[in-house]
């Protein structure tokens, strides 16, 4: 089943990793958003079971959440930053779209 | 004529949308009593004086006293007082005024622009006073706001149907100093101007307007129209015109389903783009196309962040998700239409460099948003995401009136100018003289040369310019006879290719005295400006491609040059790098600039070594002559004995001045190798006016130091004559006679 994980909002320079039942999904030392589109990058994942842990990692920010998702249909993960430095979980059965 | 018939259709919009909402009216309603609508453009320009009357008995017909130009108004009230409180000379001024038609923002904003680079900006928050008058505090200030110290601004309007006797009386007070009064003529109901070009990829159609009924889910007050992008940025206040080269981009062999990169696409827009002049103008392209790279979720992108000059242009990608309808709507071919519409609004607003609706306030290491604004996650603006409101992209379309936030119209309408405009950037970069204030017919014109074929140079080769000023108008001209060569009546700025555009400061500022020249039709007058090292540091010191452009300020106008582009050639190998660590300081830049230096040791050891190691290369024509001038003449050099070095006064320390003897022997080989040997490439390097400056210099000092020039009274006659319109051989051969008859005599001490 398809798992989205979109990396959207607030990032600047970021080091960011994303794991998905400890397993590394995304993994990039420099991620910023381009302020344009509200985007900063995504993969897409084929997973197996449902639900799944996902952790994200700020280690710049000294930031690590996790949050238990069930994928039994395609599922899409957004997470932005706030101003604040906290991350903000989008979760969706339609996919993102930028303008 | 036509301007006024279109406020006049606009007027009976509104009064149809403000009579009957909702409800297409069967004939138009005229609103009685009729309503003068005063919002826009109001300009003034200054009144320009007359110039300096020629001196001197010459016959030059009377230079006639300027017309002020249309659209400036002379007025009665304390006329132009502002230039005492602006050191810097008022040339223009505007005012917008947004108190009614499409959505008014109650604001007035100003504009007042002085010599090149000088302006300042306010904006005012204004309420009623009284019929057709406002008044209001100032809130916001840009610019050189130093002089501006004004706090409240009071607008009165002349309501007329004729626009061309509409007039603003703008009176601006508090800050401790006096009224500053100025009336304004009306120029235009709208605040600013811009072109768009829509241009389509191959098999894409562009949806440039829809009817705003097309689709049911709507506001029950939206008047049924059909609305045009064009219609929807005039609301804003533009006026809006294309550029009548909408076209076809063709893709060729990337077959139809060919994805676009923002590469690509900037590509597209400089091949395509018919106004692309890589600077910042009120131009915009909108490019049509089925897809981006990145995919179907991505429905648009202002793509140009790519060169120096960003928010140029901007993409919708139709076959993206913007082309799919939600699962179930009543009409999803409106729908798609509707959505491609608001996309290209949207996008298009980000080349007015809007932010998203959630995107105000950010983190500081975003940049600096132009004044503090609140998220506005919920407003039914262009500039939101529909689907990201409460209630989705149902809720946003049920309650949208296809326009922008107020926060965005006064961004858009009263922002400083370079925060808004396409192409723009901070001051100064790449852009320098577009407030330049120059005349349509100027009677001058300035020209940028280099005494070489092929501006290339040398690495370490310092950069001499030679400015000519040619009076190409049909009468004689009086002018300050240093004109070129006192800087403060000019700017000057330097743009290394991918890099900020800087400012030229040059070390020193020179008083003169005040004389004029008479400069005949067809004449001109010239100097040399050496450019490469000023109170900024080397501006021109790496490899690499260089544009430099100056500004001449006159009494009534700015005399703009075109762009001179250099190149400076890579060093020639390591041991050109490896002096480049100690040529490239300020103390060798300010030994090159003022033509030596007595006291500035360690720069004089690195010219040395520069004249040894490449006394091939230009820069050594440059250190020889630095070197040279100080030798050749007794030097007052202030001793300070133990405390040199110590930032104490002079009296403080026991400094007195002291007498450096002259070392003339040296300082005629310096001089020698430099300007007589080879003549050709000392001219070119040195330039011109510069060179013969030299020359000048050296036989000073051979006649000074015993040089005997045989001559009779009316030779020496002659010889300044010559020497006065620069003939550099009559020159040459006085100085060649001049080392003759030292050979003659005993050695000169050293």
């Amino acid at each position: 089943m398809l798992l989205h994980i979109a990396l959207q909002e607030g990032f600047h320079h970021d080091e960011v990793r994303v794991l998905v039942d400890a397993r590394e999904a995304l993994a990039n030392g420099d991620v910023t958003t381009r302020r344009q589109t509200g985007y900063a990058g995504s993969v897409d994942l084929d997973v197996t079971r449902s639900p799944v842990m996902v952790e994200v990692v700020l280690s710049k920010r000294g930031v690590t959440q996790r949050k238990s998702v069930s994928v039994d249909r395609p599922t899409y993960v957004g997470l932005s930053l706030t101003m604040e430095g906290e991350v903000v979980w989008k979760l969706s059965h339609e996919p993102f779209g930028y303008l | 004529m036509k301007e006024h018939d279109h406020i006049d259709q606009e007027s009976l919009a509104e009064a149809s949308e403000a009579a009957r909402p909702g409800i297409e009216p069967l004939l138009p309603i005229i609103p009685w009593p009729p309503r003068i609508r005063v919002s826009g453009l109001y300009v003034a320009s200054r009144i320009v004086t007359p110039p300096i009357p020629a001196p001197g008995p010459l016959p030059i017909q009377p230079v006639p006293i300027p017309q002020p130009l249309p659209g400036m108004v002379p007025t009665s009230a304390a006329p132009w007082q502002i230039e005492e409180l602006l050191p810097w000379g008022l040339l223009r001024e505007e005012l917008r005024l947004d108190v009614d038609g499409r959505y008014p923002q109650m604001m007035a904003s100003g504009t007042l622009y002085g010599v090149l680079a000088k302006r300042v900006h306010w904006i005012a928050r204004l309420t009623a006073s009284g019929p057709n008058a406002w008044t209001g505090s100032i809130w916001f200030k840009d610019g050189d706001v130093a002089g501006f110290p004004y706090t409240t601004v009071d607008i009165t309007t002349t309501a007329t149907f004729l626009s061309s006797q509409r007039r603003a009386v703008v009176r601006l007070s508090g800050g401790g100093t006096s009224v500053r009064t100025r009336t304004l003529a009306f120029k235009s109901p709208y605040f600013r101007s811009v072109e768009f070009e829509f241009d389509c990829a191959t098999a894409v159609t562009a949806t440039t307007k829809i009817g705003t009924h097309d689709h049911p889910n709507r506001p029950a007050t939206l008047p049924n129209e059909t609305l045009s992008i064009e219609e929807v940025y005039r609301r804003v206040g533009f006026d809006v015109r294309k550029s009548g080269s909408d076209t076809i981009v063709p893709i060729g062999d990337a077959g139809t389903n060919a994805r676009w990169s923002d590469n690509e696409m900037h590509d597209a827009m400089q091949v395509y783009w018919s106004r692309f002049a890589g600077k910042a103008q009120w131009s915009l392209w909108v490019f049509f196309a089925k897809l981006h790279e990145q995919g179907t979720n991505l429905g648009g992108i202002m793509f140009d962040d790519i060169g120096p000059n960003h928010r140029q242009g901007t993409a919708i990608f139709n076959d993206s998700f913007i082309s799919t309808a939600p699962t179930g709507d009543a009409k999803p071919v409106a729908w798609v239409e509707r959505m491609r519409f608001w996309t290209a609004c949207h996008e298009m607003g980000h080349a007015f460099n809007l932010a998203h609706s959630w995107q105000k306030q950010h983190p500081p290491d975003w940049g600096t948003p132009w004044i503090p604004l609140a998220n506005e996650p919920e407003a039914r603006s262009f500039m939101n995401y529909p689907y990201n409101v409460s209630g989705g992209q149902t809720a946003f379309f049920s309650d949208f009136g296809y326009r922008f936030s107020d926060n965005e119209l006064v961004f858009m309408r009263h922002a400083p100018e370079r925060f808004v405009q396409m192409g723009n950037a901070d001051w100064f970069d790449h852009h320098g003289f577009e407030q330049a204030s120059s005349s349509p017919e100027p009677s001058l014109k300035l020209n940028l040369r280099v005494e070489r074929a092929q501006a290339t140079y040398q690495f370490l080769e310092p950069v001499v310019l030679e400015l000519q000023l040619t009076n190409i108008g049909p009468r004689p001209l009086v002018l300050e006879k240093e004109l070129l060569s006192m800087a403060d009546h000019m700017t000057v700025i330097v743009k290394k290719r991918d890099k900020p555009a800087r400012q030229y400061l040059p070390f020193a500022r020179y008083c003169h005295n005040m004389q004029a020249q008479v400069v005949m039709p067809g004449e001109f007058v010239t100097d040399s400006l050496f450019i490469s090292v000023g109170r900024n540091g080397w501006d021109i010191a790496e490899p690499g491609y260089y544009t430099i452009q100056i500004a001449l300020h006159m009494e009534t106008e700015d005399i703009v040059s075109d762009a001179l582009t250099i190149r400076v050639a890579p060093p020639r190998g390591y041991d050109e790098e490896f002096v480049a660590q100690d040529f490239f300081s300020d103390e060798v830049g300010r030994i090159l600039n003022f033509d030596g230096s007595a006291v500035l040791r360690g720069g004089n050891d690195t010219l040395r070594e520069v004249s040894d190691r490449f006394g091939d290369r230009a820069v050594a024509y440059h250190a020889r002559v630095a070197l040279a001038a100080p030798l050749a003449k007794d030097y007052k050099v202030l001793d300070m004995g133990d405390r040199m070095g110590e930032m104490a006064s002079a009296k403080e320390a026991g400094g007195r001045l002291r007498r450096a003897a002259p070392h003339i022997e040296e300082a005629r080989q310096l001089y020698t190798s430099a300007l007589l040997e080879k003549k050709d490439q000392a001219i070119a390097t040195l330039g011109r006016t510069d060179y013969e400056y030299y020359l000048g210099r050296f036989r000073a000092a051979l006649v000074e130091h015993g040089a005997v020039l045989k001559k009779e009274p009316r030779d020496v006659r002659r010889d300044a004559k010559r020497e006065k319109i620069g003939d550099v051989e009559h020159t040459m051969r006085v100085i060649k006679e001049a080392l003759s008859s030292l050979k003659e005599q005993e050695p000169v001490p050293r």
